[in-house]
């Protein structure tokens, strides 16, 4: 924003407006006011005591975390406590603009799931699979022209064995070209709290890595740029995840 | 909390005594009711097209939803009526804020939702003199709310859309339901209602069939000066009528009052909806929702009370008042 355009006024309407009900719940475009994010922000208090009931939390490269939104949070995917611990550390004044990117075909089937995933989770479909380009499209607009924050699982699944996934190059469209800083995380022994061949979470410690902001501003956006970030992002958060030091778990 | 307020706020049996209230509510249900009739009957016989008759059935549908969630409040008591009225406030800034992109910046909303609660506070508690001063405290609040994300890019144009939706909404929907002080709130609120309701119809009615000269073809293309006059005309009618029920035996129950009432809510009911309207045009948008169907936004509904609110609570507080022999600041005797 240049400030020789400071007095001219403009009007942006909610992307949503003409969606309601389970539509705009299901919708990329979902925008959220002071009554989603008073919702939100309860529900992430709620989510804050139950976890430190049974969990702890470590983190570290807090000061790698951007001031201003917008940015992305890519992070390794191995259970589903991660978007809510992540979303746990977060500062409270990006409530209400930070969304966890969830698979469209998982999360929004229900009536019931999507409530929990809209409400709760502040959650955006993601629709898995081909066609992607255009589906991140919405996405992509939201990121560039709105200050919001997207929390990012490339791997596209949650690991089975606590070994991380290649990561998907989708991830690519949505930064290529663009001056949206990508924070690497990695998120190490949630695996261990809750592996995805069991119902319920048990009791452990969790440690957060935060690495340093990533810029895609110079890489094309066609399918080698899209490659070149994934390979980066990977080898970041890979990195991330060997520099953090082993501790005993579950005590 | 002193018996006639208690009285006020929560007897409903009192809605049985108000024989205007039950008159009209009668009246309201069985037109309603006839109007939904006549579709059944015009669908099933074919004289209607399909897309038409469900748009018809959709929008009668929603005018029963709407006389409920009115009616309701203003049966159960005075309490439930303001409380309906935050809710009408609340809900048409919400539009507001998300037809202009104010929706985005949480902190001048809520110094608007907080305005607004303050309004009704001052409302509830019967406290006149409060009431008053809410509308220029609300500024200051929102003035300085404002600044404190110290992001001054923008800073006036989100400050304006503030203030103007929070002296819009807040302030003049809280002109109605300060109403809700007088003993008789059920018939003057309802006669309000009714007015401005129907003053939209008889424009409707009067444009379709004298509508030559077109009254604001940049603002709203299909509104006509004879459907304008046509308003204040049916309007003004009505009111000297239904007025002269419910004004009988004050000093609002002359025949110059009752016209001079009918046409100041007629004209700022009309006036109301140009407001909103060219809200709309200047945002290029063409329903500020689609929260009922076949209506658009709540604001769409109720654009024509934003006007006509004050002026209507103002010509008759002068001549009658309101509630002047009701308990007032309610709350002080809880501390």
């Amino acid at each position: 924003m240049a400030d020789d355009d400071a007095s001219s006024w403009e009007y942006q309407k909610a992307r949503d407006l003409d969606l309601k009900g389970r539509d705009r719940m299901c919708s990329e475009l979902r925008e959220v006011g002071l009554i989603g994010a008073s919702l939100h922000g309860i529900a992430r208090l709620l989510t804050r005591f139950f976890l430190f009931c049974f969990i702890r939390i470590k983190t570290e490269g807090m000061e790698n975390l951007p001031c201003e939104a917008p940015f992305v949070l890519v992070a390794n995917h191995s259970s589903h406590l991660d978007a809510l611990i992540i979303s746990w550390i977060l500062p409270a004044r990006f409530t209400g603009k930070f969304f966890s990117l969830a698979a469209a075909d998982y999360f929004f089937d229900t009536p019931s799931k999507t409530v929990f995933a809209t409400r709760w989770v502040n959650a955006l479909p993601l629709k898995r699979g081909r066609g992607g380009a255009k589906a991140l499209g919405g996405l992509k607009d939201r990121l560039t022209g709105g200050d919001c924050i997207f929390i990012v699982f490339p791997e596209g699944t949650r690991s089975r064995d606590g070994k991380m996934n290649p990561f998907k190059p989708g991830l690519g469209m949505l930064v290529a070209g663009t001056e949206v800083p990508v924070v690497p995380c990695y998120l190490k022994g949630a695996f261990e709290i809750w592996p995805a061949d069991r119902k319920l979470p048990r009791p452990g410690a969790v440690t957060l890595s935060i690495g340093e902001p990533m810029v895609f501003a110079s890489v094309a956006n066609n399918k080698a740029g899209w490659l070149e970030i994934r390979e980066q992002l990977e080898a970041g958060v890979i990195d991330l995840g060997q520099r953090i030091p082993d501790q005993g778990e579950g005590d | 909390m002193e018996p006639a307020t208690t009285t006020r706020w929560f007897d409903y049996t009192q809605a049985f005594d108000n024989r205007f209230f039950v008159t009209a509510g009668l009246g309201i249900g069985a037109l309603l009711l006839i109007a939904l009739l006549l579709t059944t009957v015009l669908s099933r016989l074919g004289r209607i097209g399909k897309e038409r008759s469900s748009e018809l059935f959709s929008r009668t549908y929603t005018w029963v939803a709407l006389v409920i969630a009115i009616g309701a409040p203003l049966f159960f008591g005075a309490f439930w009526t303001i409380l309906g009225l935050l809710f009408l406030s609340i809900f048409c800034y919400r539009e507001f804020a998300r037809i202009t992109g104010l929706f985005r910046n949480y902190l001048v909303s809520i110094a608007v939702v907080i305005g607004i609660a303050v309004v009704f506070f001052a409302v509830l508690d019967h406290w006149y003199n409060f009431f008053a001063a809410t509308s220029s405290l609300g500024v200051i609040l929102i003035v300085t709310l404002g600044v404190l994300s110290d992001r001054p890019h923008g800073y006036l144009q989100r400050v304006a859309l503030a203030v103007l939706a929070f002296l819009m909404f807040g302030v003049s929907l809280g002109h109605v339901a300060y109403i809700a002080n007088d003993p008789d709130f059920r018939s003057l609120i309802l006669l309000f209602l009714i007015a401005v309701e129907l003053n939209d119809v008889f424009a409707y009615l009067a444009g379709n069939l004298f509508g030559k000269r077109r009254l604001a073809p940049q603002t709203s293309p299909n509104k006509t000066i004879e459907g304008s006059l046509g308003a204040v005309v049916g309007t003004t009618l009505l009111i000297y009528f239904l007025g002269g029920i419910v004004f009988e035996g004050t000093a609002m129950g002359s025949a110059g009052k009752l016209i001079a009432l009918g046409i100041i809510v007629s004209v700022t009911g009309q006036l109301g909806d140009l407001v909103i309207s060219s809200v709309k045009r200047d945002l290029g948008i063409k329903d500020t929702g689609n929260i009922l169907p076949g209506h658009g936004g709540i604001l769409d509904r109720f654009d024509s009370l934003l006007l006509a609110g004050p002026a209507y609570f103002h010509f008759i507080g002068y001549f009658n008042g309101f509630g002047l022999n009701e308990p007032t600041r309610i709350f002080r005797g809880i501390f």
